[in-house]
């Protein structure tokens, strides 16, 4: 084995104190990034589960829907009107937090939340009027209720990110130099509306 | 500055010596128990999860083994197929996947020139949720719990479910804290095709990850909302719920955990031939491609039958091989280029490289149709052959597959703390004992794999049957000598820490003399925040340009 060596002096730590942080080249959109992949391959996961078994149901000549359930339209349509508002408003966020234009982003983050907190409040009702057992022998309304209630818990958890990040905008954290926070959450929030947009084809158009 | 950003001197907490204070008025780094609770260290995290990986690993191994055991006896344990679960599951979320992503953590940020970990705060979280989570998770399966997959009750498998989502969101937020680093961090001039390999190695296994484990902790929901609050339906019921959740630990996902032990055994071969890497974008590829041909996720037998005689899931067994061919073409170009120095890293790389050549091989055969290794247990019973299994509807040749990937990335894993043992403890470990690994955790991933390969030749093999007790006995041995192996690594890395820790004298930086990549230039331990100002870096060997007079 080759002997242990010194370090080249160009190379060996300073006794001094480390350098101060170089200008990130945003590490929190690149984190969110992969979270939100990590999130949208959950629901491909569940939402394949639920075609195949649908499917496979199907093609034994089975009925799909358990007997007396009521999958409606206007709720999941009004649900996927707001998130595409939602979608528009937080955008509209990133775009006046660039252009430093606080007033139009708190404006945006506040419109973002409402939507948000609409969508939940007309999934709560939907979940009321489906009619399904879920201690049945059905096996719809466990994957309705996974899937669907598993988006609400991820859209609170968008809330809560692009609350945080609204409340750091208003201290005046971000900037047009430096607005990854607001761009981070609206990414999240992107996933969480492409996600339902799927969920509404999958369990409320097709049925 | 974003929320999570934070100065290396406020983050790293851990009492590196020769860390200094020129201003003399920060606040003392707390030592002891507050030193490691509230760390933000990456060192110290990293440290934590090798450590307690291994001895994770110690009890997963003693449960495979017991499962073996078990299997041989007239009168089966209620409680062996549980041990199975346990075993196998953790094997790949107690053991490997954290003991690489403990290596990560501590080396990462070294190898690419940064000054500390992304998000450290999220990396600590990341490691106290898995720890909790694992142990959760054991006491799941106690009796007086009566968790537990396969034989469990619903009322103590909400914990089982919930450990389980614990265990695999917290290495998802560790694995972004490692690919974000990677991506983002790197020093001036290291672009990405100049990353060390175990850097490179992360960033595809990371991606990988990111990719298939949403999905099966998208089953675990589905099983827990139907176990816990359905009839239940289909997937809650108790003898259903492994064969749901087994694709993880099988072939080709299992090739996705071995990810990071081909980055391992390229930098240490490397290091170890005194030579660059020659066709480096190939091994770079290698891995690449090893990673996109061990993503597993759509091969759930529960809502995909027959997808193990699919062509595109044979093709997928097939292919895999072609990457390992290529990245042992890439490492014995190495050789060929340099004069190999057999230090325990080497030769523990070695044994890693081969273990999952024959791992790879295996999992090519198993589409051998003519073979009838894709035989489950339900089809041997019709004729038959009554072999001890978990799930019926699963091949009892993926489980040599399993072992012996897993017994090659452990040795990937022991060759790779052997390897940086410097920069993790301070010193290096013992390159005598380092080289007795070796021969050990070669014969111990032949004999815990090859008795299930040949098991799945039984329904082809007359008599072979006869000798199932004989096979699983090899197979408890192959465990057990995995486990002493692990014993080997955890004794002397907890020895070397409380020996610097206690005022003991510490390595130099480039510990073996041979370094090629940044971490080497670091102090062994590293200081607080890593390097000094360092230069641009013009190759992937930036060491090794110094040494040899070049631009660095």
């Amino acid at each position: 084995m080759a002997a242990a060596t010194k370090v080249p002096a160009s190379y060996a730590p300073i006794d001094e104190a480390p350098p101060p942080p170089i200008a990130r080249p945003r590490v929190v959109i690149v984190a969110t990034a992969f979270a939100s992949a990590g999130c949208i391959m959950f629901f491909a996961g569940l939402i394949g589960i639920y075609l195949t078994e649908r499917a496979t149901v199907l093609g034994d000549s089975g009925t799909w829907l358990p007997d007396k359930s009521n999958f409606p339209l206007t709720q999941p349509n009004v649900m996927l009107l707001a998130l595409l508002c939602s979608s528009v408003m937080v955008q509209w966020a990133v775009d006046a937090i660039r252009r430093d234009d606080r007033p139009q982003a708190f404006m945006a983050l506040g419109l973002t939340l409402v939507f948000g907190l609409a969508v939940v409040n007309m999934a709560a009702y939907l979940f009321a009027v489906l009619n399904v057992d879920i201690a049945t022998k059905s096996l719809v309304p466990v994957l309705v209720y996974t899937i669907a209630g598993a988006h609400i818990l991820m859209l609170v958890g968008a809330m809560i990110f692009t609350g945080l990040m609204a409340f750091r905008a208003l201290g005046g954290q971000f900037t047009s130099r430096q607005h990854d926070g607001v761009s981070a959450a609206a990414m999240f929030w992107h996933a969480q509306v492409v996600v339902f947009v799927f969920i509404w084809y999958a369990i409320y158009i097709t049925k | 500055m974003a929320i999570t950003d934070t100065s290396p001197t406020e983050t790293a907490t851990g009492s590196a010596p020769g860390a200094s204070d020129p201003t003399g008025s920060a606040v003392p780094n707390p030592r002891g128990l507050a030193g490691i609770l509230g760390s933000g260290d990456h060192m110290t995290i990293g440290r934590l999860y090798i450590g307690t990986s291994l001895l994770f690993g110690l009890l997963t191994f003693g449960l495979m083994g017991w499962f073996g055991i078990d299997a041989m006896s007239d009168v089966h344990s209620d409680r062996a197929p549980q041990a199975f679960t346990l075993g196998q599951l953790g094997l790949v979320f107690l053991f490997l996947m954290p003991l690489f992503i403990g290596l990560a953590t501590a080396i990462v940020p070294l190898q690419v020139g940064a000054n500390t970990i992304a998000f450290p705060r999220a990396a600590a979280a990341a490691f106290w949720t898995w720890a909790m989570a694992g142990i959760l998770l054991c006491v799941s399966y106690l009796p007086s719990v009566g968790g537990g997959i396969a034989g469990g009750e619903i009322n103590g498998q909400g914990l089982t479910f919930l450990a389980l989502a614990g265990l695999v969101i917290a290495l998802l937020l560790a694995t972004v804290c490692i690919i974000t680093t990677v991506v983002t961090l790197r020093t001036s001039g290291m672009t990405l095709d100049r990353v060390p390999m175990f850097s490179w190695s992360m960033v595809v296994a990371g991606g990988l990850s990111m990719l298939t484990l949403p999905v099966w902790l998208a089953n675990v929901a589905l099983i827990f909302v139907d176990a816990t609050y359905g009839s239940p339906a289909k997937y809650g019921v108790a003898t259903d719920q492994w064969a749901q959740l087994s694709w993880v630990v099988t072939q080709p996902q299992i090739f996705v955990f071995a990810i990071p032990a081909l980055g391992i055994i390229a930098d240490a071969i490397a290091t170890f031939a005194h030579a660059r890497q020659p066709q480096r974008g190939m091994v770079l590829g290698a891995i690449g491609a090893f990673g996109a041909l061990g993503f597993g996720a759509y091969a759930q037998n529960v809502f995909n039958p027959g997808v193990h005689h699919n062509w595109l899931y044979v093709a997928q067994g097939a292919l895999i091989l072609l990457p390992v061919l290529m990245f042992l073409g890439g490492m014995i170009g190495s050789l060929r280029h340099g004069k190999p120095t057999l230090a325990s890293p080497f030769l523990n790389s070695v044994v890693a490289l081969l273990l999952l050549l024959l791992g790879a091989f295996a999992g090519a055969a198993f589409g051998l149709g003519r073979l009838g290794l894709q035989s489950t247990a339900q089809q041997l019973v019709q004729n038959n052959i009554t072999i001890r299994v978990v799930s019926k509807g699963e091949p009892i040749y993926t489980w040599g597959v399993t072992a012996i990937v897993v017994v090659a990335a452990a040795a990937a894993g022991i060759a790779g703390v052997y390897y940086w043992g410097a920069k993790l403890s301070g010193r290096k470990l013992p390159d005598g004992l380092g080289k007795l690994l070796a021969p050990i955790l070669l014969v111990a991933g032949l004999l815990a794999g090859a008795p299930y390969l040949a098991l799945g030749l039984v329904a082809k093999a007359d008599g072979l049957a006869d000798s199932a007790n004989a096979l699983y006995a090899m197979s408890v041995a192959g465990m057990a000598l995995a486990g002493l192996a692990l014993l080997l690594t955890v004794g002397p890395f907890i020895a070397a820490r409380a020996a610097v820790i206690g005022g003991g004298a510490t390595a130099e930086a480039d510990a073996w003399g041979a370094g090629q990549s940044l971490e080497w230039a670091s102090d062994s331990p590293p200081v607080t925040g890593n390097f000094g100002q360092l230069a641009e870096v013009t190759s992937p060997q930036p060491l090794l340009d110094l040494a040899e007079g070049g631009q660095s």
